[in-house]
């Protein structure tokens, strides 16, 4: 497991004051939205303090066209992926 | 489904064709505001009469309403609704092409000047506002310059366009500078929270209705008691609130006299006594207490003036 998606759980859950799931209880590659047995079962609105705490933390932003943003979101890998390449440092 | 118990998303959009709104606004750029006036009431009455759901849906609210005050509903005043809405169409087609005027605004000796401090500081706020009265004349707490706040902020109301692309379509055509202004509530997404807490953060308005759930996610509802009964409020515009962690006041504009546009304005700005300064789990009962202190106040304003309250859909119905 990489550093940053390791990170990426940590913010994740802190910032949703996840209890009870710690970063290892997080799928690198399953969704984090919806229903599914690997899915995080995050809703619409953790997603909108999920894009604030990601943007704290590492400094990026997400474009406005929604469905691109949505795929940013799919996975924490994906989220890593994103923030890879669009980190200012 | 009855009428009465239709959502609003369900419903039509009031009035029919773009050319409807063409002549609306015609009529409202060329001809002087009394004779504007007479003929919206001339057409409202026919509409009135042909519209038996919309009478239906208005009597839901007033009877409610009138009944907290012991009294039945007076004659004719689903009528005087319908046309006050009318009204405030006309209103928002007169903010839309810039043509607020600012001495018409009655300020009320409330948090107003704590709102416009806290602009001239630099810091942003988040406003919630309601279907009552006129929401545009919010957009006049920018325009004060010289009178109030000495800096240029932008407000972003945030906007449901479900249901009434025509009218929107028209409002485009007459701004599209304020246009690019609007949040479309149907695509909050996770940039939209990320956009609003930085305009904030620069020192911007951002705006959004207490009293319409959402087009999109029926579900997500806060049950509290209004007007005797209880209905639903939209859970997401108020846990948006605890989610910026931004000062949140209530806006209320309301013309001093119903069926005239000419009208003065009262204008009242209060600011929340709920914080958000809480941990997660604490926050939906703060929540809770935010949307307790608005109902309030909207309750209030609409018992003071009924027919200004816009939401013709039966705001109590209690199976979605």
């Amino acid at each position: 497991m990489s550093d940053l998606n390791q990170k990426i759980k940590e913010v994740i859950i802190k910032s949703l004051e996840l209890e009870d799931i710690t970063p290892e209880d997080i799928y690198d590659d399953a969704p984090l939205f919806g229903e599914g047995d690997r899915s995080l079962g995050l809703d619409s609105i953790d997603a909108l303090e999920l894009g604030i705490a990601i943007k704290e933390n590492f400094g990026v932003s997400f474009s406005t066209v929604n469905e691109e943003t949505k795929k940013h979101f799919a996975s924490v890998n994906a989220l890593a992926a994103y923030i890879s390449a669009n980190s200012p440092s | 489904m009855s009428a009465e118990n239709q959502n609003w998303f369900e419903l039509k959009e009031v009035g029919g064709s773009l050319w409807h709104f063409r002549f609306m606004l015609w009529i409202t750029c060329h001809l002087p505001l009394r004779v504007v006036e007479f003929l919206v009431a001339v057409v409202c009455f026919f509409f009135w009469l042909g519209a038996a759901p919309v009478r239906a849906r208005s009597k839901a609210y007033l009877k409610r309403l009138y009944a907290l005050q012991g009294r039945n509903i007076p004659p004719f005043a689903t009528y005087r609704h319908v046309l006050s809405f009318a009204l405030s169409m006309i209103e928002k087609l007169l903010g839309w092409r810039g043509v607020i005027p600012l001495k018409n605004v009655e300020t009320q000796g409330d948090d107003l000047d704590m709102l416009v401090e806290q602009l001239d500081r630099g810091e942003g706020a988040f406003l919630i506002c309601s279907h009552l009265g006129n929401m545009e004349m919010l957009r006049s707490l920018t325009g004060y310059g010289k009178i109030h706040t000495h800096r240029q902020f932008t407000v972003h109301p945030v906007v449901d366009f479900s249901g009434t692309s025509k009218f929107n379509a028209l409002l485009y055509e007459l701004n599209p500078d304020l246009m690019n202004t609007v949040v479309d509530a149907n695509k909050i997404g996770v940039d939209s929270a990320v956009g609003m807490k930085d305009w904030i953060a620069s020192g911007d308005l951002v705006v959004i209705a207490g009293d319409r759930t959402s087009a999109n996610s029926t579900d997500r509802n806060v049950e509290m008691k209004f007007l005797g009964e209880t209905a639903n409020f939209p859970e997401g515009a108020f846990t948006l609130a605890s989610i910026l962690n931004a000062p949140i006041y209530f806006a209320f504009a309301i013309r001093k006299k119903d069926f005239d546009i000419r009208s003065s304005y009262e204008m009242h700005i209060v600011r929340a006594k709920t914080s958000f300064d809480c941990s997660r789990k604490e926050r939906l009962a703060r929540v809770a207490a935010l949307v307790q202190e608005y109902v309030g106040m909207l309750e209030k304003h609409c018992q003071r003036h009924p027919y200004q309250w816009y939401n013709f859909y039966n705001f109590w119905r209690k199976n979605f």
